[in-house]
């Protein structure tokens, strides 16, 4: 399914924005907008596990939950 | 979720003192239908009293979907819990209270169109840790029971609607401390 809005240009060609098509975005690390997200929060993003943020080409270390 | 959790190295009911103790909740919650919802996240194996009300896992909403942010107003809003049931089958009953003070036709229009889906509701805890109190798991869904408001009367009225949902459940509120799916609008 299509986006409702356009990525960040920080994104582009490192993230994918995937499993959402909308753009505010509170994460358990703060409260981001999708639109105009940093490349460095898109990368703490990654590494904190999100669901809806993914790198392209790279490999990070993730938070896994607690049980 | 609970069945039997007797770990007495581990219960007990306290308070800690000094501690910061703030009354209510934040001013944002979101209203997720549980039909939009892929995955949902819930409390784990009860390795601990904390865990038995913790959901640290992420709920996942169809692609397509997302929860609906309501922006409330902090005097006027929270959550409740009381034991309900006959002796021995107690189970806790959950109640919550939106305050939304303003009628514009988004708002009004929105309230027509949630007033009859099953949910659960995260709503924002009041001690900075960016988590969430839950209402509702997917077992027993939280449902809008009531919508009050109207244009107030005169200079000293009130302005808005109140939104009330209730649940039930084996603990008095969950923990959610996970993502909160992506939103379309700031709410």
């Amino acid at each position: 399914m299509d986006l409702t809005f356009t990525p960040s240009p920080a994104l582009d060609g490192k993230f994918k924005i995937v499993n959402t098509t909308v753009p505010i975005y509170h994460s358990k690390i703060g409260k981001f907008d999708l639109r105009t997200i940093s490349a460095e929060d898109a990368l703490r993003l990654v590494k904190s596990g999100s669901n809806y943020i993914k790198a392209i080409n790279q490999t990070f270390k993730t938070k896994k939950a607690v049980k | 979720m609970a069945g039997q959790y007797d770990n007495i190295t581990d219960m007990g009911l306290s308070f800690g003192d000094g501690n910061d103790n703030i009354s209510g909740v934040a001013e944002q919650a979101f209203l997720i239908p549980i039909s939009w919802i892929k995955t949902m996240a819930k409390a784990t194996a009860a390795l601990t009293s904390g865990s038995l009300v913790t959901i640290s896992g992420n709920h996942l909403m169809i692609v397509g979907k997302a929860p609906i942010p309501v922006a409330t107003l902090y005097d006027k809003s929270g959550i409740t819990w009381k034991l309900a049931g006959e002796k021995l089958s107690k189970i806790f009953e959950q109640g919550v209270e939106l305050f939304i003070p303003e009628n514009s036709v988004k708002s009004l229009g929105t309230l027509a169109a949630v007033k009859n889906y099953r949910y659960i509701l995260l709503i924002g805890k009041i001690d900075g840790s960016g988590t969430f109190w839950q209402i509702g798991s997917e077992l027993i869904s939280a449902t809008i029971t009531d919508i009050a408001g109207g244009s107030g009367i005169g200079p000293t009225g009130e302005v808005g609607s109140k939104v009330t949902l209730q649940s039930y459940a084996t603990a008095p509120v969950y923990s959610y401390e996970g993502d909160v799916p992506p939103v379309g609008v700031a709410g």
